[in-house]
This record gives C-alpha cells, sequence and structure tokens, in this order.
C-alpha cells in the first residue's frame, strides 16, 4: 500500500520554484532515501509533507486520501513524524518533559503536571523500542547521538507510522552512525516505514530499499537500491545538464614553486567536535587546484578556516614562505590573497549598501580610494563605472542598492572586485553557485586568465563538472578529510564521483598519491 | 531599493510618530478644556519665532546634539551604548570637580582643562563595557544600562561626602568658579559651547558620513559578518565607536555644566536626563547628523517651551514628557516599512523613473 | 548598630523588589527583555493610592492598580514582541511615561503627593505573628510586617511552581531555550511570550501596592527609586531561578537597608551599598560570558 504519495508537489518562493511537481510515492513498510544536493530542494518537500509549509500546487495523499496539514500536529494526527536535522529540544529540560512537551500528563485533581507518571510513561516507550536512554536525564548532559534518539522518541510516543528523517547523520560520529543504522532496521522490523533524506550515499546503500533523486527542484530518478550502484547515484545527483566546454591550455605546471600550503590543519564545532582534519594540500605559482565533494562534507569550515573567519585547532598555513595561520581576513587579503567568499550574500557582499560600496569592500582602506582617512567619492565612483565596464555587470540602477542585482551579476561584482587586485593566489569558493550560464561562462574565463598569468588558485566547488574543467589537480573530501589528491588528466567522473561518496577504488590505492 | 526610496522611508518613520505623539497631547490638552492649536503655539512662539527663544533653544540643544550623536554612532553599528546618561554624568562632575578646585587658572585654560576632564571621564566609563562587548560578546545593551545607576549612586554619594557644599550642604557639589564658565554672549542665553557644539558636529558628520570609519561603522551595522571578512576588524571599530560615543556624552556633560548649571545636584540632568533625550533625538533623527541636529534643536524647543506652557496656561508642563514617551514608543518600531501598501503605490512610480537612468 | 532593625527592615525593602523579580523571571525566561518593569511599579504605586483616595475602597485600589499595570505591560508586550521593536526602547517608552503622567496628574490636581493616611492605617495593617513575635531576636524580625510581605515570601513558592511543575512552566522554558521545539508541536511561542509579560506586569502592580499603600500609604513623584531595575539585576544574576533569584533580592534588599541605617554612623559612603546590585550584575555578565567565549572557534560577529 502506498502510504505517502504526493501527486504534481509544487512550492514556489515568489518567483522562485523551490519544489517543481514532484510526484513520488512511499510504500508501507519500505525505507526510502530520497537524496540530492543542498539546495535541490529537499527539505522545502519535506516541510510540506510535515506541514511546516503549504504547497503551492498539488496533492498530498496518506494511506490513498488526500490530506492538508495547517501544522505538524495534523501532520503527527495522521501518523507522520519529523525528526530534524536541527534538533528541536530544550537543553535545559529533562528527556521525559521534552516528549511529553505539548502532551503533558497531570494529576489527577491538581493543576500540576505528575512527573512520575511522566517518566514512567516514556521509560515504557524507551524499553518498547530498545533505546538506551535514561527518561530523568536533561538533554544538555546528552550526546549527540542521544539526542536525536530523544527526537525520534518524541515522535514514537506519539505512535507515528511514518518517520521522515531529516540529514540524520549530519552530526552524528561513525559509530552513532553504526547504532542509528541499527534502530532504524529495528524500527522497520516493527513495521514503521522511514524516509531518510540525506546526501550521504553511504547510509543510503546500507539502508534503503528505494531511492528518489532530486536536483533542482525536480525528480531526475527513481531507483530500486538492489539495481543501482553508487556511482550512478553520484551521478544522478551532481551532474550538470549542460557541459561547459571550456577551452583550457594544458601547461605543465610541476616545474613551478610551490606558493600555498595547508599542513595538518583541523578545526572543531561549538560542541567540541572535530570537524575537518589532516587538512594537508600545496598549490603551485599559476596552478588550479579543486577541491571536489558533497556539500556538507567539511569544506564550509575549510572555507571559513582559510579565510581567516575560524581558528584551526593544530596545523600550518603557509603563502610563499610566510607564516598565515589563524591570520585575521585583512592580513590575507594584505599578502594579495583574493578571497571569494562561499555565501554570496551573507559574507561577500552587503546587500543595503550600494554597489560602489561593495566594489571597494575588503580594500577601502587602499590609497586608490582612501586618502588621509576620508573615503573619495570620485574616485570610488571612478572605479565602479570601470568595474561595470570590465565585467558587464547588468543593473537598473547604478547609484542603487546591491539587492537589485541578480545572483550572476552580484556574483560578477564579487569577482570585479577582487580580481582587479591582481591576487597572487586565489580563494575562490563556490564561485558559481546559483549563477547564470552566461555569468558562470565568464567567470571561468576570467579564472583561467588570471592562472595563465601566474595567480594560484584555490578552488572549492560541489558541482563536479566546474572542478573538472578548471583544474590541474583535484582534491576529494569526504567526512571532513582529503581522501585523494589526483591530476586531472589521469582521473575521470566515474573514481571523481566514487570518491566523493566516500569509495577509494582499488587502482587509486595502488597509485602513489599525488599530493603535498 | 534604492536609496532616494529608502530616504523617504526614514522620513516617513520619523514625522509619523511625531505626529501621533501630538495628537495623544493635543487629546489630553483638549480634556483639559484648552485648545491645543493654542498651546503649541504658544510653545512654539516662545521657543523658535523669537530671536531670543530660539537663541535659548539653540543653548540647551548644544548639549543633546552631543548625547543624541553618541547614541547614534554605536546604534548605526548594532552596538548600543546604553549608558550615555551615566557617562555624560561622570563628564559634568569631573568638569566640575576641576571647576572648582583648580584655582588661579586664566578662562580659557581652565575652560579646557574641565571639557577635557568631562571627555576623559566619559571615555573612561565607556573602556569597561566596550572591551566586554568586543572581546567577550558581553550583551552592552545591560551593561551600560546597569551602570548608569551605579554612577548616579556613586555621584550622590561623592556630593554628599567628599565634595559636598560647605554651606549648602545635603547633596550638592559647590560652584565651579567664574573662571569655568562659559559666559552668555550678548543678553542672550548662548555661550561659546554652542559654536564647540557645532565644530564637533561637523567633525562628526566628516567622520560618518566620508571616513573610512563611517563606511566601516555602516558596514558593522548591516552585515557583520561581511566586515568582518572584508577585514574590517570589527572588534576594535566597536571600541572606537564606544570610545567615541563616550568622549562625546562626557563632552555634554561638561559643556552643560559649564554653560548652564554650575554645580552638580540631583536634578543636574533633568527628567528624563539629557542622555535619554539623547535617545530619543538619535531615533527621531535615524541615527543620521543632520537629522540629530533638526531633531535636537525641535527637541529643545519643546522642553523649553514647556516652561512658557506653565506660565501662559493650566495645562502642566508634564504634557512634555507625556509627548516625548509617546514619541518614543511610536519610534520603537517600524510604522512603515518596504512592504506597507500604501508606501508600495507611492514610490512604484519612483521605481519607474529610476529604471530609464 | 541594630542588627534587628537592618534585618527587620530587609525584608520591607526586598518585598516590592520580590515582587518584581518574581513576575520578572518569567520574561527573562522566555528572553524578551523587561526593562518598564521600573515604570510599571510606578504606575502600580500610583494607580492604587490614587483609585484609593477616589473610592476610599482598598480593593477598588487594588483593582485599579492591576487593571492599568496589565494595560502597560500590554502594550509594552505589542511593541516588543507583536510589532517586533527594540524592547529596550519600549521599555523606557513605559519608564518615561510612567513618570510624566504620574507627575502630570499630581500636578493637574495641584498636590504635591497623594496622601491616604486618613483611609488606611499602616500601623494598624502590620500583622502581628501571636507565637512567633515573643521568639527573641527572630520575632522582632519576622512579625509585624504588612500582608503582602509575608504574601510575597509565600509567593516564592508559588511562581517556583508555577514555573517547574506547571504545563505553562514548560512551555516558557522551552520557549526561551529552543522556540523552535514549541512550534514543532504546534504551541504557539507569541502567546507564551505576552502571558510571561503580563504575569510580570501583575506582580510588579503588587510591587506598587506594596510600596505605596501599605507602608507608606503616600504616592510622591518618583518613589519607585530605582527598585525596578535592582529587580532586573537580581533576575540576571539569578538567571531567572525563583529561588536564586529571591536570594538575590534579599541580598539587595540588605543593602538598601544598609544604605539607609549605616548613615547615621558611617555617614554618606552608606549610600555606596546601593550600587552593589549593579556592580554584581556587571560582574557576573562579565564572567559568564568570558566563559562562553573560550569554547568558540569562530570570529566575527552576528547581528543579533
Amino acid at each position: 500500500m502506498k502510504i505517502i504519495e504526493t501527486l504534481g508537489l509544487t512550492r514556489k518562493f515568489g518567483d522562485f520554484t523551490a519544489n517543481d511537481s514532484i510526484s513520488f510515492a512511499v510504500e508501507q513498510g519500505e525505507i526510502k532515501a530520497i537524496v540530492g544536493e543542498n539546495g535541490a530542494g529537499k527539505t522545502t518537500l519535506v516541510n510540506m509533507l510535515y506541514g511546516l509549509s503549504k504547497p503551492t500546487k498539488g496533492e498530498i495523499r496518506i494511506g490513498g486520501q488526500p490530506v492538508k496539514f495547517n501544522s505538524p500536529t495534523d501532520a503527527i494526527e495522521k501518523g507522520l513524524g519529523m525528526v530534524h536535522q536541527h534538533f528541536k529540544l530544550a537543553p535545559g529540560l529533562t528527556v521525559y518533559e521534552n516528549v511529553l512537551l505539548g502532551i503533558e500528563l497531570r494529576h489527577k485533581n491538581l493543576p500540576f503536571i505528575d512527573r512520575a507518571k511522566q517518566e514512567q510513561a516514556v521509560q515504557k516507550v524507551i524499553q518498547k523500542y530498545h533505546f538506551k536512554l535514561d527518561a530523568r536525564a536533561k538533554v544538555e548532559d546528552l550526546s549527540v547521538g542521544e539526542r536525536q534518539r530523544v527526537e525520534i522518541l518524541k515522535m514514537l510516543y506519539r505512535e507515528v507510522e511514518v518517520l521522515i528523517l531529516d540529514e540524520p547523520t549530519a552530526v552524528l560520529t561513525p559509530q552513532e552512525v553504526e547504532q542509528l543504522i541499527e534502530s532504524l532496521k529495528d524500527l522497520k522490523r516493527q513495521g514503521k516505514t522511514i524516509i531518510l533524506i540525506t546526501h550521504k550515499l553511504g547510509e543510503v546503500m546500507a539502508l534503503a530499499d528505494t531511492v528518489t533523486v532530486i536536483r533542482r527542484g525536480k525528480v531526475v530518478g527513481e531507483v530500486d537500491r538492489r539495481e543501482a550502484s553508487e556511482i550512478q547515484l553520484a551521478q544522478m545527483m551532481v551532474g550538470r545538464d549542460v557541459l561547459l566546454q571550456i577551452e583550457k591550455e594544458e601547461e605543465d605546471k610541476t616545474g613551478n614553486p610551490v606558493v600555498y600550503r595547508l599542513e595538518d590543519i583541523a578545526t572543531q564545532n561549538m560542541m567540541g567536535k572535530e570537524v575537518i582534519s589532516n587538512i594537508s594540500l600545496s598549490i603551485r605559482k599559476g596552478e588550479i587546484l579543486g577541491i571536489a565533494g558533497v556539500e556538507g562534507n567539511g569544506q564550509s569550515e575549510l572555507i571559513k578556516v582559510i579565510t581567516g573567519m575560524m581558528l584551526s585547532t593544530r596545523g600550518k598555513i603557509t603563502f610563499k614562505d610566510k607564516d598565515l595561520t589563524n591570520s585575521w581576513p585583512r592580513q590575507i587579503r594584505d599578502r594579495s590573497i583574493g578571497i571569494i567568499a562561499e555565501d554570496r550574500y551573507a559574507e561577500g557582499l552587503c546587500d543595503s549598501m550600494s554597489i560602489a560600496d561593495n566594489l571597494i569592500a575588503g580594500y577601502h582602506y587602499r590609497s586608490d580610494v582612501c586618502r588621509h582617512g576620508i573615503m573619495q567619492k570620485k574616485m570610488i565612483d571612478q572605479k565602479r563605472d570601470r568595474l561595470i565596464g570590465e565585467c558587464d555587470i547588468r543593473m537598473a540602477d547604478k547609484e542603487g542598492y546591491v539587492s537589485q542585482l541578480s545572483g550572476g551579476n552580484a556574483q560578477k561584482l564579487i569577482i570585479a572586485r577582487e580580481f582587479d587586485q591582481n591576487p597572487e593566489l586565489l580563494l575562490a569558493c563556490q564561485p558559481t553557485r546559483g549563477v547564470d550560464i552566461g555569468s558562470i561562462e565568464f567567470i571561468h574565463k576570467r579564472i583561467l586568465k588570471l592562472a595563465a598569468k601566474g595567480t594560484a588558485v584555490l578552488l572549492i566547488s560541489s558541482e563536479l563538472t566546474e572542478v573538472m574543467s578548471l583544474s590541474d589537480r583535484i582534491a576529494v573530501m569526504y567526512q571532513g578529510r582529503i581522501i585523494a589528491t589526483v591530476h586531472k588528466k589521469e582521473t575521470g567522473t566515474t573514481e571523481l564521483g566514487l570518491l566523493m561518496a566516500g569509495v577509494v577504488p582499488d587502482l587509486l590505492k595502488r597509485k602513489r598519491e599525488v599530493t603535498t | 531599493m534604492t536609496g532616494k526610496k529608502s530616504i523617504l522611508l526614514s522620513l516617513y518613520n520619523s514625522i509619523l510618530p511625531v505626529l501621533a505623539a501630538f495628537v495623544v497631547g493635543g487629546v489630553i490638552v483638549a480634556l483639559y478644556g484648552e485648545n491645543p492649536l493654542n498651546i503649541y503655539g504658544i510653545m512654539l512662539r516662545g521657543t523658535l519665532f523669537s530671536l531670543k527663544g530660539f537663541m535659548k533653544t539653540l543653548h540647551f540643544a548644544a548639549p543633546l546634539i552631543l548625547t543624541g550623536l553618541a547614541i547614534a554612532i554605536t546604534f548605526k553599528a548594532n552596538v548600543f551604548n546604553m549608558g550615555v546618561e551615566g557617562q555624560m554624568l561622570g563628564g559634568a562632575y569631573f568638569a566640575c570637580v576641576l571647576g572648582f578646585s583648580l584655582t588661579g587658572l586664566p578662562p580659557v585654560l581652565h575652560v579646557t582643562v574641565c571639557l577635557l576632564a568631562g571627555v576623559a571621564a566619559g571615555v573612561l566609563l565607556v573602556i569597561i563595557p566596550a572591551l566586554l562587548k568586543a572581546y567577550f560578546r558581553v550583551n552592552e545593551m545591560v551593561v551600560t544600562l546597569m551602570m548608569n545607576y551605579a554612577i548616579f549612586e556613586i555621584l550622590r554619594v561623592l556630593s554628599q561626602s567628599l565634595f559636598q557644599d560647605p554651606i549648602l550642604g545635603d547633596v550638592s557639589t559647590p560652584s565651579i568658579l567664574p573662571s569655568a564658565m562659559f559666559t552668555k554672549l550678548g543678553g542672550s542665553y548662548i555661550t561659546l559651547f554652542f559654536p564647540l557644539v557645532i565644530l564637533v558636529f561637523a567633525i562628526m558628520y566628516v567622520v560618518i558620513k566620508k571616513s573610512r570609519l563611517g563606511y566601516e561603522v555602516t558596514a558593522i551595522g548591516k552585515n557583520p559578518m561581511f566586515a568582518e571578512i572584508s577585514g574590517m576588524n570589527v572588534r576594535r571599530k566597536i571600541m572606537y565607536m564606544m570610545i567615541i560615543s563616550g568622549a562625546l556624552s562626557g563632552l555634554a556633560g561638561a559643556g552643560y555644566m559649564m554653560s548652564e548649571k554650575f554645580k552638580y545636584t540631583l536634578t543636574f540632568s533633568g527628567v528624563p536626563g539629557l542622555g535619554w533625550d539623547g535617545m530619543l533625538i538619535a531615533l527621531l533623527g535615524r541615527h543620521n547628523p543632520v537629522g540629530i541636529l533638526i531633531a535636537a534643536i525641535f527637541f529643545a524647543a519643546l522642553k523649553t517651551g514647556a516652561d512658557t506652557i506653565s506660565i501662559f496656561s493650566d495645562v502642566p508642563k508634564e504634557i512634555v514628557g507625556i509627548i516625548q514617551g509617546v514619541m518614543i514608543l511610536f519610534l520603537a518600531i517600524d510604522f512603515v516599512n518596504a512592504q506597507t501598501g500604501w508606501f508600495k503605490k507611492m514610490t512604484a512610480k519612483m521605481g519607474r523613473k529610476g529604471a530609464q537612468a | 548598630m541594630n542588627f534587628e532593625r537592618i534585618l527587620f527592615d530587609m525584608i520591607d525593602n526586598a518585598v516590592p523588589i520580590l515582587f518584581c523579580v518574581l513576575g520578572g523571571n518569567f520574561a527573562y525566561k522566555v528572553n524578551v527583555l523587561n526593562i518598564s518593569m521600573e515604570g510599571m511599579l510606578l504606575m502600580g504605586a500610583f494607580s492604587s493610592v490614587l483609585f484609593l483616595m477616589l473610592s476610599g475602597s482598598m480593593l477598588v485600589g487594588i483593582l485599579g492598580a492591576v487593571g492599568i499595570v496589565l494595560v502597560s505591560g500590554w502594550i509594552f508586550s505589542f511593541m516588543s514582541i507583536t510589532r517586533k521593536g527594540n524592547p529596550i526602547i519600549s521599555g523606557l517608552a513605559i519608564n518615561l511615561l510612567a513618570t510624566s503622567i504620574t507627575a502630570f496628574v499630581l500636578k493637574s490636581l495641584s498636590l504635591p503627593n497623594i496622601n491616604v493616611n486618613h483611609i488606611v492605617d499602616v500601623a494598624g495593617l502590620k500583622v502581628n505573628i501571636p507565637l512567633l513575635q515573643d521568639i527573641p531576636v527572630i520575632g522582632s524580625i519576622v512579625s509585624g510586617h504588612s500582608p503582602l510581605t509575608y504574601i510575597a515570601f509565600v509567593m516564592i513558592f508559588v511562581s517556583w511552581l508555577l514555573m517547574y511543575r506547571t504545563k505553562f512552566g514548560v512551555y516558557v522554558r522551552v520557549v526561551g531555550e529552543n522556540e523552535e521545539a514549541t512550534e514543532s508541536v504546534g504551541i504557539r511561542g507569541t502567546k507564551i511570550k505576552y502571558i510571561a509579560v503580563l504575569i510580570g506586569a501583575l506582580s510588579c502592580a503588587f510591587a506598587g501596592i506594596n510600596l505605596a499603600v501599605e507602608r507608606l500609604a503616600l504616592f510622591t513623584n518618583d518613589m519607585s527609586a530605582g527598585i525596578g531595575f535592582i529587580a532586573i539585576a537580581a533576575i540576571f544574576c539569578g538567571k531567572g531561578r525563583p529561588s536564586i533569584t529571591a536570594l538575590y533580592a534579599m541580598l539587595f534588599g540588605l543593602c538598601q537597608s544598609l544604605s539607609v541605617n549605616l548613615n547615621i554612623s558611617a555617614g554618606p559612603a552608606s549610600g555606596l551599598f546601593k550600587t552593589l546590585p549593579y556592580i554584581m550584575i556587571v560582574t557576573i555578565l562579565a564572567a559568564v560570558s568570558i566563559i562562553q567565549t573560550r569554547k568558540n572557534y569562530t570570529r566575527g560577529f552576528k547581528n543579533e
């Protein structure tokens, strides 16, 4: 029986279509994986299934009956429970208080909560599902894996038939992942249906019965796990519709001196968990090193460390033999290193400031626009006009705010700004994310030109084709480490796809790694 | 959104609360049996439409311009120095103490020393909250707010003991010496403090609008991550801004002491206090130097006008405090934002013109 | 130095602080910064005395105070929660309005203060607990206070029950720690925040009644004297927990008492005790933040 079915489900935010006519079905008692890159539309889809968001068009059917959810409580009533990626728990409260949130048990005659009753009720459910938890423990004292179990328990207590888990292993250690996989298999045996949203192909292969692949808001494939291979799944997830062929001069850069080096860089998140480890790489003058990998494998943290926005807990960063470890962004730019930040609107630009103001940011203290501490408006405007022309940035009002620009033009603005300084090293992070084809072409050409002139480039991107067409060498990140670094000429999409999924092909194991 | 549109938005968000406050005040006045327009007319005539009145208004506007700027400069960066009142009182006190203890100094020197003391006091009082915010991310709002009351109590104790006026007793310091006072110019209220304030205002205008610090402060206020990754060293800039804010507050207190009050008592700062008036002015002026100048003069007119009201009618002058309170209440929110229906319609015409540029 | 006198005054001084604190804890726990307690306290004091004078009835006085303060609380909530305004500014506005409105009304009545001593017998209100009052030392400290004093201490337990043993208390704590957690089970955080602030308003009303009617049967301008802010200091120092914040309220009540009682022996320096609440809150806030930043590897600020 199809326990959940969606028919032509669409969600728009203004002009942007996050989910485009998605139709898929989940059989009762199966484990279905929904895979896709970040931004593909998985979370939007699931928010609609759970009543956190209303569809613009289309229908959801539970057990064959069409339903309309106005809030999560409606979804829970129909037997759907969701375990969010960012836990919705109150750390200072106990397990049983969190599980029973909204459905507290009271004393018979007094208006107070009956703590003993609540504790017993929750402990009973814990035992039923073989979780190992103490109902009286405070959530803040629990490990991440245990907290996740509390989230799952919240739903199981409410007797849901379908559990939706959103990126459940993103925050778990390998052992905790093992435990979770066991628990989910156990739940399936007890008759529950599970929908797993993830981009980690390893888990998909271990758990799923069927897989639905989503890319850019559309369903691009439905496979039975037994018939698919990881390679196929990887390709479905990351491939682009249009392969951009870039004319690249293939020069041998191995004779050039190494200008940028990372040695054993690592850092940890707020909860003390190490999110990147043993990151070592080197880049030669004029060389483009691309870091490929599915988003969420530590790239963001690595970017933050190399751009000076996060401290590394050990290791060294050197540029032209000068130690740059844990330098601030200002010091990095002063060394003639250009930074294209990962998030265009949160970090690269200020969308409530003018185009001119954004074009000078990061270099606004230099003598071409600032004399004796006073900003020189005429010179700033001249610079703006020049750069707009050079990069063909389209806008309605050149005095207006940056918010008027399209994604591609905004990104070109950042490129214009950084390239104008003729940096000797460029840190390009997700440089064409959310950008139109024409601008992508422009940006790629500029990067290649820069490299041809001798600038070393570190390109971090989750678009495999971009990494492949631009780079001389490619490093692949997986779970916070670099698992391989190869020459572009000696590899192909297949091998890279496997590496991105965490699989190191035998061939590679026998080859000598071309690294630092 | 374009620059022009945002200026219009700011204007609306400042003027509407003022009008609303005057309507509320007008209703109360009407309940009193008086004609609101009459009352408001009396107020304005005494303060803005007569030369003597206008001079008096400018005189009282002087410290308000400074406290307004003190608040605005930090607010622009989303840092909230709530301690302007306390820093102002500290500045006034230091200036006062040096004003009556240093004898035998020529006036120019005495005045300068006292003003500098005021500035120093303001800076000293803001350093700890500034460091805590910049380097340890402590909530500066609560810390500076609480320090106001601590400072007030300490100054009260000092005025009852160490620096007490032997003749008057209770909470009062001796008067400062004539050599430390700003003398009234001509026959009017105004002193040299006012042109000094205008000079400081001009400097702050250049700093906020045209300097690198002003650019960085604006960026930090709008998007601090962007500012940090663009190398603006946010921690240091926060320190600079808090220090400037403290300095301006201290100067305001010192100048007010030396041009109007001449000694420290419990009623030195009035109700609710020059620092809080500065908050209202900064809000009204949308944290913009020119806006603050206009708001300060308008507000000083309101305050000095309160006295004329009580002379010419039965309405108690506390009505001004009520109008002030209503203004702040309405200024706490944005009446109009980019999404409001009638604003969108009105500015749609502007958009089309701009697109042709 | 009369210890008994000092401790007796400590209890009296602590009561208005305690009322404000116990109610204000709820706003703290839902992360709404309620600066307007000072203004609400003043309005409570003023309205209770005014209504008492106009009607001659205690009950009307109390109801009037509660009503007016709840309205102020609702205005504050509307501005800060619904319209998402800056709570410091709206709080400041309420405080200013309270001072101005009360001064305005006094002026228009041509009175320097409102004296209701002819209606209320302050001395007669004092409760002398039968057996307790005869115990040496303790008796003279604990017995002989006004009724609301004893109610205030009972309220410590009641507010603890409310916060930790009722559904509402759970929701309050969850909204403060992770508002999304409540949304995900269908509870509206806005409603909880409103009620939390209004509880604070209600308790400030009683603080005002105690301050004006019970203790002095009088209202003068600015008689709130910073008690609202001392309460904020106690709330922050005790992190919104009823038992701990109550202790801080007592401590700060002791400071007030010392500053008055030691005046004769120590002179004006005794006034320095009044600074203690503010110094404590700054120190504690600093200590907490310093410890937290040690764990953080990221740089840069975020707009709160």
